[in-house]
């Protein structure tokens, strides 16, 4: 169930990330992609790869994220992939390190993403081959729309000037490399991305630190697949998931770059499936509107009854009240109607002691 | 007899104290304020924060881990009856202590209110020992006390300095409270008066009902109830709880504070000290109900805050909501669930206090 949740979700946010053109957003949903992976991970029983992927991927999105703001900050707070382009030349270490990123998350190796995503499959396909085909699709949009970003951003045509006169105040943009501060952290980050791998090498067990390291929580619960076909073959897999990773890249990189097809960008995955509109408008719509009534049952029905019984209260003590009318003529009248029926009490049980049960 | 745990004698009456110092601060306050206005906070601070330092002392001396009641002060009152000032902490009662010690002192030096400050600070310490007499309190006859003092100054808090329908609001509150209230008392009389046939004599001491007297099923039950509809208001549970954002929306920010800070942990803690201890298989036999009422209240108290606009009334629904949990967590009845409950009440208290010392 988990894995089937975690699934859906990769795949969800692939194809959605493929139609972003604001160059966070990709990486967002390219996020949630990647978690979506880790919980398929989960739910597959391997809970050592989905927190080796969640480690690696620290690495590489972290390094990605920061990339982009370089990139932002180069220029002049553009977000729009669409109005970006050759920014290698003028941006080499950014460029550098995001290709770095780039490589990594799209599962290349020997870059610390292609480890943790084979380590996961791996454990997909002894569990449940349908997953396995919907990890790899996935894995094939991750690489293609990274590619696609990369492209977009550092290769092809500088666009940063095509609408400059539509830009208002900003004019001609010359974009730039940042400053140091921003660039370090983008260095560190990329080495991270390149040697992370080396924490759970699937070559032999005395490899797997982040698996000893792991042990004591997770080992009981841990999938056993030493004994299934994938385990017996994984070497066979990881040629597979490096197959599938290089076609994602050479897809992209005819459809952006050499434009042997035609980009194939429906509305539909730019809005993220309406998704987000549909909770919105439900939320907001009949949601806020029952919400309301709820609060509106409490405010006057229940505290209503509340209110009531203190009118009701009133109500009768205003009635009582009227006894006490002071009239002392009235108090003589009921003194005297109470001292005959006191009389009346004890003649009727002294002549009816035979037959009735006053007594 | 005044002893602290271990046979260790400690010759201070710590938690008669912490009753009583607030007390005489509140004497002194509505004494000296008319002549001495500019002493009047001055004093109400000292009296407060001494008592804050004191339940702090007791933080620090209380020995964890230790089953039963500590610092146990105890003098014969009403002796035909079998009434005494008991008064003992334990874990429970411990950390709402120091949350009262410490909430009373932030709320008076914090907040100003904006006329007659004397009796303002003399409500407001007469409050503060009437809630510490009613954590403390282990006879069922000063726990009443205790607990009916507290409505009082909280009337006049609400009714004197609160915003415009405070009258309103602290009738509405003074009122539901005590006819809970009624029905505790009832089932408080009716606790000794059958306690009295096992222990042979007629005691209201909570201690000794608790751990001599056995009740018959039934009636352990409709006992259990009375004191339920008491701490059911009070808590507040649904569909008891209306009074609440009323109360709290009207009240003066100072008075919000311990209203939702201290007031609520009343009820909790009543439901905890009363209803568990002394009927617990009453409690058990309860639980269905009491958690059905906690979970609506959880969900529904979330659902009415969502679309309030007044501020403070969401606040008094999330409340609602908070408090769910609380009870929710004691009746589950384990180890876990009532220290997470005890916990929730201290962090409740602490943080919907901060929420509406916004408004000072």
């Amino acid at each position: 169930m988990i894995a089937v949740v975690g699934a859906a979700t990769a795949l969800y946010a692939a194809t959605v990330a493929v139609a972003q053109n604001d160059i966070k957003k990709v990486l967002a949903y390219s996020t949630v992609s990647q978690l979506g992976f880790m919980f398929l991970a989960i739910g597959s029983g391997a809970y050592v790869a989905a927190i080796f992927h969640m480690i690696t991927h620290a690495f590489f999105k972290a390094l990605l994220f920061l990339g982009s703001g370089s990139v932002i900050h180069g220029m002049h707070h553009e977000q729009d992939m669409r109005r970006m382009g050759a920014l290698r030349k003028v941006m080499p270490i950014t460029g550098f390190t995001f290709i770095i990123g780039w490589l990594a998350i799209a599962g290349v190796p020997p870059f610390a993403g292609f480890w943790s995503k084979d380590e996961i499959l791996l454990y997909v396909y002894a569990n449940n081959r349908g997953l396995y085909v919907v990890g790899l699709v996935t894995a094939l949009l991750t690489a293609y729309y990274m590619t696609r970003q990369v492209i977009m951003v550092f290769y092809g045509k500088a666009r940063w000037n095509d609408n400059s006169a539509e830009h208002g105040a900003h004019g001609e943009i010359t974009p730039h490399e940042s400053p140091r501060v921003m660039l370090i952290p983008l260095i560190v980050l990329a080495v991270l991305s390149i040697l992370g791998g080396a924490m759970q090498l699937p070559f032999s067990k005395d490899l797997h630190f982040l698996e000893h390291w792991l042990a004591p929580v997770v080992e009981e619960s841990e999938a056993y697949i030493g004994k299934s076909w994938a385990y017996q073959n994984k070497y066979l897999l990881l040629l597979v998931a490096i197959v599938v990773a290089v076609s994602g890249i050479l897809i992209s990189i005819s459809v952006y770059s050499k434009s042997k097809f035609k980009v194939i960008e429906p509305k539909i995955l730019e809005q993220a499936w309406n998704y987000d509109r549909a909770v919105s408008r439900v939320v907001g719509g009949p949601g806020a509107a029952t919400f309301n009534l709820i609060a509106w049952i409490d405010a006057n029905i229940v505290d209503g009854i509340v209110n009531g019984v203190g009118e009701l209260i009133r109500s009768i003590a205003g009635s009582v009240r009227r006894v006490q009318s002071g009239f002392v003529r009235t108090y003589a009248l009921l003194i005297s109607f109470g001292a005959v029926a006191i009389l009346a009490w004890f003649l009727l049980r002294e002549f009816c002691c035979d037959r009735c049960s006053l007594r | 007899m005044i002893a602290a745990a271990s046979g260790e004698v400690l010759n201070f009456p710590i938690l008669s104290a912490l009753v009583i110092l607030p007390l005489i601060g509140s004497i002194v306050v509505a004494l000296l304020g008319k002549s001495r206005p500019e002493w009047i906070k001055l004093g109400a601070l000292t009296s407060s924060v001494t008592t804050g330092a004191l339940s702090l002392w007791l933080l620090g001396a209380f020995k964890s881990g230790e089953a039963g009641f500590q610092f146990v002060s105890q003098h014969l009152w009403i002796s035909q009856w079998g009434i005494s000032w008991h008064l003992g902490v334990d874990g429970i009662s411990l950390f709402l202590v120091v949350l009262t010690g410490i909430l009373f002192p932030l709320v008076i030096v914090g907040i100003d209110p904006h006329h007659n400050e004397t009796s303002y600070f003399a409500w407001m310490l007469l409050l503060q020992a009437g809630v510490m007499g009613s954590f403390l309190a282990l006879d069922l006859f000063l726990f009443f006390v205790m607990f009916e003092i507290v409505l009082v100054p909280m009337y006049f808090l609400i009714g004197g300095w609160g915003y415009d329908q405070r009258v309103y609001a602290a009738t509405k509150f003074f009122l539901y409270t005590m006819a809970g209230s009624a029905f505790m008392l009832v089932g408080i009389i009716a606790t000794v008066s059958l306690a009295q046939r096992d222990l042979g004599v007629v005691t209201f001491d909570l201690v000794r009902i608790a751990e001599g007297a056995s009740f018959s099923t039934n009636a352990a039950r409709w006992l259990f109830v009375s004191f339920a509809i008491a701490f059911a208001v009070k808590v507040p549970l649904f569909p008891f709880h209306t009074w609440l954002p009323d109360a709290h929306t009207q009240a003066p920010t100072g008075g919000s504070v311990i209203l939702a800070g201290v007031l609520l942990k009343m009820g909790t803690y009543g439901f905890l000290r009363f209803g568990v201890y002394l009927f617990p298989q009453a409690a058990m036999w309860a639980r269905p109900v009491l958690f059905t009422l906690a979970v609506i209240g959880i969900i529904y108290g979330a659902i009415a805050a969502t679309m309030q606009r007044d501020l403070k009334r969401l606040v008094a629904y999330s409340s609602v909501a908070h408090l769910g949990f609380i009870v929710l967590g004691t009746f589950a009845l384990t180890s876990q669930a009532v220290t997470g409950a005890a916990i929730q009440m201290v962090s409740h208290g602490v943080s919907t206090g901060a929420l509406f010392c916004w408004w000072a």
